[in-house]
């Protein structure tokens, strides 16, 4: 059974891409799309049948019928929305595939999506726009026949007000513009009929939702082309990879073993150039990890259309990332991307009326950019929007007592402590949440900057490292011991020699000289049961580790090995008796501790030597 | 119709045949001392040797009843000294112990290491917990069993490494 319900997993991710390819090309649907998800829809009943979730498949079978509708009708804006549905029952299907919920629960969900569908088809609303050429005033009352519309349709009429500034304004010109909302399906040429009088160069009526266009079709069928090539690619499950590395990690580490046992030159030759081999084959090996990443980031169009919707404004995403990342890295940034744009949604794109009175377009616009420099990857989410109020920060950040360098004023929307309830009320939430996002980037070595312009617009910036398995690590032992750190936490390396003078702060804390300015010294084994240092009596061959989180610190080490790019792997056994070792790494057939330096560090903080670190700018000579 | 049925029945059966439920009942038997005690079959990855050189025994913070990590095919594991975890004297491990390694429910896999094991063999579980006595850790065992008209200590893998 598990064989089937995998395959079955496996149909339902390459469905979810499939659509998620629909929805990216946003307005441009063409009835080949529409086919593909009713193809989509009809295997998954089958598939469903073959399962043994009868119940499920009769109920999928609304759902094909709903699009079966649509078929035959002209494509429009409800269609996206069905195509979301279908993408939630899909996701739904994948829970319950892979977390085994109860099937009665199962149909509930389904059913109340196929109600939503099935809302969405009737109330499938008819939307025609009505512009009268500027002249019109001169021949007749437009308002008149805005007029009998409403008196013989049951129709919604609205008026869009496109009015340039007082400058370019004629008088005796006709700037409005009517939408015509109808519940019911209309016809173009029923509404003519009103305008029977009216010479046509007078007036204009577009629907708005009608998108059949024969040009976009080819351009469709073309981009088709290259995805059908593109996917001409092994399926390989992540896990059989993890293996295929640990072996041979595995691998290395028994040659390094023999090397260790051997002295035969001709031996410790053979076995050097094996190793050269093996590091060629673990970087093919995390090259392949590497999945493309714009298709996983198309969901955001989902987010963005149904986020946009909700806040009342009309916003454009545009998705430029042709890049390659480790999967883990998506899984990573997905939830900061998603914060960053119901940010941009909620507090930086204006409404459309303020838009077009500040002189911009009615349809904001958000921007997501990824690309890859050196060991990062830099994301940027822009939106042209109003841009933050640097004097509300300062002023909010006084009253709550902040405090800041003035040319870092933005940064403040990084603190912890910045969003208080009554800020959420003062200034509709500004800036909330953007402490989470930045502690949570941190956990992945990430880093998160701001730039913004009043009324241009605010760019963030995230920087994340290129996967989250290997690591720039410096290393270093203490004991017998080996740790690392990766290199981006570790400011300054210092040989103990180099040292002037070491100072005792309260007769506790050992504070070393650098550069005119006193740095506390933590040391593992005070901190750490378990811990002993080789150094005790020679310290000559000692480092000092310098970092600079919230206070600089330095950490003192035995000796420092090097500085390599370390593959990473996580042991939950290890973290719970410790929980400042995120990671081991196999180096050399060696087993070293990666250190989480915050974890170090917040040890520090509590334990008795280190209480009196807030103190430090007083003890400055 | 009576086709149908046998193909369908035959299906199923092939599916849902799982070879860890048929030895669900079946105990590994190892003796500290004079007691003995047993691990479920199924919470067991594998039984391996002990290699004194890939024991790492500064770790941070280590607790007194974990002997150290090791290294076993690159994942890193704590390796539990059932003796210490007793309160009774460090055993005398060298190549000829075992390391019993096992998975908990949270899935994090640790080793127990003993001398020596006995057997595998199927108990019967009672319900009857062990009384409390002195400061002995019983939270361990999960209940007193029989093999042979024996007693066995069943141990409970969830509360042995938190």
């Amino acid at each position: 059974m598990d064989i089937i319900r995998n395959a079955f997993l496996q149909d339902l991710e390459d469905y979810t891409e499939e659509i998620s390819y629909i929805i990216s090309k946003a307005n441009n649907i063409i009835e080949e799309d529409i086919n593909t998800i009713f193809r989509i829809v009809h295997s998954i009943k089958a598939s469903l049948g073959i399962l043994g979730y009868k119940k499920i498949a009769d109920l999928i079978n609304t759902s094909e019928d709903i699009i079966k509708l649509i078929k035959t009708r002209k494509i429009d804006k409800s269609i996206k929305e069905i195509i979301f549905k279908t993408q939630d029952i899909i996701s739904i299907l994948k829970n319950f595939i892979t977390e085994n919920i109860n099937e009665n629960l199962l149909l509930i969900q389904i059913k109340n999506k196929m109600n939503e569908m099935e809302e969405i088809v009737k109330t499938r609303p008819n939307i025609l726009l009505l512009t009268f050429s500027p002249e019109i005033m001169k021949i007749c009352d437009p308002l008149s026949y805005i007029k009998i519309l409403k008196k013989n349709f049951n129709l919604e009429i609205i008026p869009i007000k496109n009015i340039p500034l007082i400058s370019e304004l004629n008088p005796i010109d006709y700037y409005i513009k009517w939408k015509i909302i109808s519940k019911e399906k209309i016809e173009k040429n029923e509404i003519e009929k009103v305008f029977e009088f009216l010479d046509k160069e007078y007036y204009n009526i577009e629907s708005l939702d009608v998108k059949e266009s024969k040009e976009i079709k080819k351009d469709i069928k073309e981009e088709k082309k290259e995805i059908t090539t593109k996917s001409e690619s092994l399926r390989v499950s992540s896990k059989d990879l993890d293996l295929l590395l640990d072996i041979l990690n595995e691998i290395a580490s028994t040659f390094s073993h023999i090397k260790r046992l051997t002295n035969d030159e001709n031996i410790i030759g053979i076995i050097e150039n094996s190793e050269t081999n093996l590091t060629f084959f673990q970087n093919l090996l995390t090259k392949i990890r590497l999945v493309s990443l714009e298709p996983l980031l198309y969901k955001f169009y989902k987010v963005v259309d149904e986020y946009s919707k909700t806040a009342g404004k009309l916003i454009n995403l545009k998705i430029n990332a042709d890049i390659s990342v480790d999967k883990s890295i998506f899984d990573a940034i997905e939830s900061p991307i998603n914060h960053l744009i119901r940010n941009a949604i909620d507090h930086g794109i204006e409404y459309s009326e303020e838009r077009i009175k500040k002189g911009k377009e009615e349809t904001g616009n958000i921007e997501i950019t990824c690309s890859s420099i050196e060991n990062e990857i830099v994301i940027s989410v822009k939106d042209d929007g109003q841009g933050i109020d640097i004097q509300k920060i300062e002023e909010k950040a006084k009253k709550l007592g902040i405090k800041y360098k003035k040319e870092d004023v933005i940064n403040i929307i990084f603190e912890p402590g910045f969003t208080t309830k009554d800020t959420k009320t003062e200034y509709s939430g500004m800036g909330f949440g953007l402490d989470i996002v930045k502690e949570n980037l941190k956990k992945i070595r990430g880093s998160i900057e701001v730039k913004t312009e009043k009324d241009k617009g605010t760019e963030f910036i995230i920087k994340v490292p290129i996967s989250l398995f290997i690591a720039n690590s410096i290393i270093f032992s203490i004991g017998s011991q080996k740790y690392a750190i990766p290199i981006n936490y570790v400011k300054k390396i210092i040989k103990y020699d180099k040292i002037k003078r070491i100072e005792k702060f309260e007769g506790k804390i050992d504070m070393v000289k650098l550069e005119d300015r006193y740095y506390p010294v933590v040391y593992f084994d005070k901190i750490f049961k378990n811990i002993r240092y080789q150094s005790v009596i020679d310290r000559s061959k000692a480092y000092f580790l310098l970092f600079e989180l919230e206070e600089s610190f330095m950490i003192f080490v035995d000796k420092v090995i090097g500085q390599e790019s370390l593959f990473i792997k996580n042991t939950p056994g290890i973290s719970k008796i410790e929980e400042s070792i995120t990671g081991i790494s196999i180096f050399g057939g060696e087993t070293i501790f990666i250190l989480d330096i915050f974890s170090v560090y917040k040890k520090a903080k509590t334990s008795y030597n280190f209480y009196n670190i807030n103190n430090l700018e007083t003890f400055i000579i | 119709m009576n086709e149908e049925k046998n193909n369908n029945g035959y299906d199923e059966e092939f599916f849902s045949f799982d070879f860890i439920n048929s030895n669900k009942n079946s105990f590994l038997i190892f003796k500290v001392e004079n007691e003995r005690y047993a691990i479920k079959v199924e919470s067991i990855t594998e039984l391996i040797r002990f290699e004194e050189e890939k024991l790492i025994r500064e770790v941070p913070n280590l607790p007194e009843y974990i002997l150290g990590v090791m290294n076993i095919r690159t994942t890193v594991i704590p390796i539990i000294d059932f003796r210490k975890m007793l309160n009774m004297t460090y055993g005398n491990y060298n190549k000829f112990s075992i390391i019993i390694i096992v998975q908990n429910s949270e899935k994090i896999q640790f080793g127990i290491i003993v001398e020596d094991v006995e057997t595998i063999s199927p108990i019967e579980e009672t319900d009857t917990k062990p009384p409390k006595i002195g400061n002995i850790n019983t939270d361990i065992i999960e209940s007193i069993g029989e093999i042979n008209g024996q007693m066995v200590l069943v141990l409970n893998i969830d509360n042995m490494f938190k």
